[in-house]
């Protein structure tokens, strides 16, 4: 049941977390944190599945830490309560069975023990000084106590188990002879950590939080606070506490069922570099050496997730023949088509793609996790999809592997309750009905873009982009025709007798620079011919190409042209556009036994609107 | 320089006492505002530290009673804010 206030509270917590997402700075987690605690949710029902309580049991104090881990939860639409032990007290809360930890009934129990606080104060003192023995029997007796301990929450309690591990100091008396010593003072840590790894390795449900590589990757410069762990105990920096919650998230998210399963991928400028269906097989970037290894080496790390489990699928615009060819046939391709769960390589929205491919591989849109090196793409489904974590993608591919690998995603306890339910599966099910229906139309999606697409004559300065379009485009190209540089100069001097249009586009996520090239041939007075009409496929599906085309009409309409003609010349790679002229207003002149037709437009007749949304500069 | 550092000295006020802009005065004492305990002194100071490159010695710390008193500080260290 929910009351006017609860709803308050929910869009209240929605706003204040909106300052985190966009700033995620300490400043404005305490702030949101803060904030996010005075709102009354008292009257909430709070679904199971939704829900998380935790405790921090801690011997310095960790306060800020539950700050972010709090925030964290929330921005992955979890429910945290959590319970923070008294400081430095996490033994008693262990031992008395009606402390506040057990109280709290957690799902999970976070450990962050310095190991100083379980030796004596003059231990680093004394460390030189002590024999072999000494060493090994404080060792044992660490051990031992940490055994005691997890043993008996183990036996009171079912919830998960985080015990951080204990990080390696930088410092050693000893210097550069720490490692001449049988247990040195760096040892005696790593010889600690060893142990508790091996005490648990066959627990269901202790784990141990690797603390030591997290701070580590980190930095152990940078890590520890040393004047806010004298002033009030707050061993870590503030810069720390978002890396260790992320890393913290990763058991959160498997206990909560959080963790996505699927990882579905472009194809063209992700998986290799280049245009398949413009630079062909032997063209990409695919290969053992730069440029192309980076995408090797992209797909070796995706395949070492495959292994392990993490389904992948392919999303991707292209003609399906072409892509299947680079699978089959391209010998640095190291994904194959048995690797990919389904895929869907068509000319279709990818938003619809996505929806499919959820259904195929019967898995929730929340499970997905999308990579796309094109931002526009990304934007689609982030607009339409939510649920689908969509991948910022740096744009230098050779940041990909980075980016894959430092993700949080994918992880998985032997403690989860694998078995969903069958119930569970009809929601998401329904769920996935329902969210069919609220797909962001294709026109409001163009909207959403702020397209200008600028029409001009070619000048000097862009005549070898103008070569370098006609002799590259082959998808959305209607005639396929290549010029040399000469022929171009040529037709260019000759502007009696040709018209040469340059698109440029520009849109909210910046330049697209020169992406379409237009030749008109002027026959006679009243006659013009369209011979050459081509596009980047960068660009298609946005409906730029019409406004290319109205430009040409309505240009023709003014020096008063009786027939604009064009021409279709049918080649392996061109079918997407067979229909573009008839699509448009044009009707058949002729249709000759090997595909080519011709076509005619009145342009005296025809009324040209724009399409909508699409800024024109006419220039 | 001046309005960059106004801007992060309210900023940090606002956020970390859970302050509107136009509460900011002089006699805001650590008795006026709840969530003024001992750890927001803490997170208080350690902002202002990071924001402003400065160290606050254990006696500011200490001092710090009044929103008047951070600005007495923060002046020591040459930083003025009004």
């Amino acid at each position: 049941m929910m009351n006017y206030s609860s709803i308050d509270a929910f869009h209240e917590q929605n706003d204040l977390l909106k300052l985190v997402r966009k700033e995620p700075t300490h400043r404005n987690y305490w702030n949101v944190y803060k904030r996010i605690k005075k709102l009354d949710f008292s009257n909430v029902e709070i679904p199971t599945h939704q829900r998380i309580n935790i405790a921090l049991l801690s011997s310095f104090t960790i306060d800020p830490l539950a700050i972010y881990l709090d925030i964290d939860c929330r921005l992955k639409g979890l429910f945290p309560e959590i319970y923070i032990a008294p400081f430095n007290r996490f033994q008693e809360e262990v031992i008395n069975e009606r402390s506040g930890l057990y109280q709290s009934q957690p799902d999970i129990i976070i450990f962050f023990v310095e190991v100083e606080s379980l030796l004596e104060d003059m231990f680093r003192v004394k460390f030189p000084q002590m024999k072999t023995e000494h060493r090994q029997a404080e060792l044992d007796r660490v051990i031992q106590t940490l055994k005691q301990l997890l043993t008996l929450i183990h036996q009171r309690s079912e919830s998960l188990i985080l015990f951080s591990n204990f990080i390696l100091p930088a410092f050693s008396p000893f210097g550069i002879l720490d490692n001449k010593q049988e247990i040195g003072f760096k040892r005696f840590y790593q010889s600690l950590n060893i142990r508790l790894e091996k005490l648990f390795r066959e627990s269901k449900q202790v784990f141990i939080f690797d603390l030591n590589e997290v701070a580590s990757n980190y930095g152990k410069d940078k890590y520890m606070n040393y004047p806010m762990n004298y002033r009030g105990s707050l061993l870590f920096t503030e810069s720390f506490l978002p890396r260790a919650s992320y890393e913290l998230m990763g058991y959160i998210n498997a206990l909560k069922s959080k963790n996505r399963k699927c990882i579905v991928l472009d194809l063209d400028g992700t998986l290799w570099g280049g245009i398949i269906g413009e630079d062909e097989l032997d063209g990409i970037k695919l290969n053992v050496t730069y440029p192309g290894n980076e995408f090797m080496d992209f797909q070796r790390s995706l395949l070492s997730l495959s292994n392990r489990g993490v389904i992948l699928a392919v999303n991707s615009k292209n003609n399906l023949a072409d892509a299947l060819e680079v699978f089959q046939k391209h010998p640095f391709m190291l994904i194959k088509e048995k690797n990919l769960a389904a895929y869907r390589i068509n000319w279709n929205d990818k938003v619809q793609n996505l929806i499919e491919l959820s259904k195929e591989i019967n898995i929730g849109l929340d499970s997905i996790v999308f990579f796309d090196d094109n931002p526009i793409e990304r934007e689609r489904i982030k607009t339409s999809l939510p649920e689908v974590h969509v991948i910022e993608l740096p744009s230098s591919p050779t940041l990909f592997r980075q980016t894959l690998e430092r993700m949080n995603d994918f992880n998985t306890l032997s403690l989860t309750k694998e078995d969903l339910n069958r119930s569970e599966m009809y929601y998401a099910r329904r769920k996935r009905q329902v969210l069919e229906q609220q797909i962001q139309s294709i026109e409001e999606f163009i909207k959403s873009l702020n397209i200008v697409a600028k029409i001009r004559y070619a000048d000097d300065l862009v005549l070898p982009r103008v070569t370098n379009l006609l002799n590259r485009t082959n998808q959305f190209n209607l005639t396929t025709r290549r010029y040399t540089d000469a022929e171009i100069r040529q037709m260019y001097s000759n502007s009696e007798k040709y018209l040469i249009y340059t698109l440029e586009v520009v849109d909210k996520f910046g330049h697209e620079g020169t992406v379409g090239v237009a030749i008109v041939k002027i026959n006679s007075e009243d006659s013009y011919l369209i011979d050459s009409f081509l596009m980047s496929c960068r660009v298609i599906g946005r409906k730029i190409e019409t406004s290319f085309l109205y430009k040409i009409i309505k240009d023709a309409q003014k020096k008063r042209v009786k027939n604009l003609e064009a021409e279709y010349i049918p080649t392996k790679k061109n079918s997407l556009v067979k229909d573009f002229y008839p699509k448009h207003g044009f009707q058949m002149l002729e249709k000759r036994n090997d595909g080519q037709s011709r076509w005619v437009i009145h342009p005296l007749d025809t009324k040209v609107i724009y399409p909508e949304y699409i800024q024109v500069v006419e220039e | 320089m001046m309005a960059k550092a106004q801007e992060t000295y309210e900023d940090i006020i606002c956020k970390i006492l859970l302050l509107e802009r136009d509460m900011i005065s002089n006699d805001v004492t650590q008795e006026d505002l709840e969530v003024w305990d001992s750890m927001t002194h803490l997170a208080l100071v350690s902002e202002l530290e990071q924001a402003f490159n400065i160290f606050l010695s254990d006696d500011d710390i200490l001092e710090i009673k009044t929103i008047g008193d951070i600005k007495k500080i923060l002046g020591k260290y040459g930083i003025k804010v009004i």
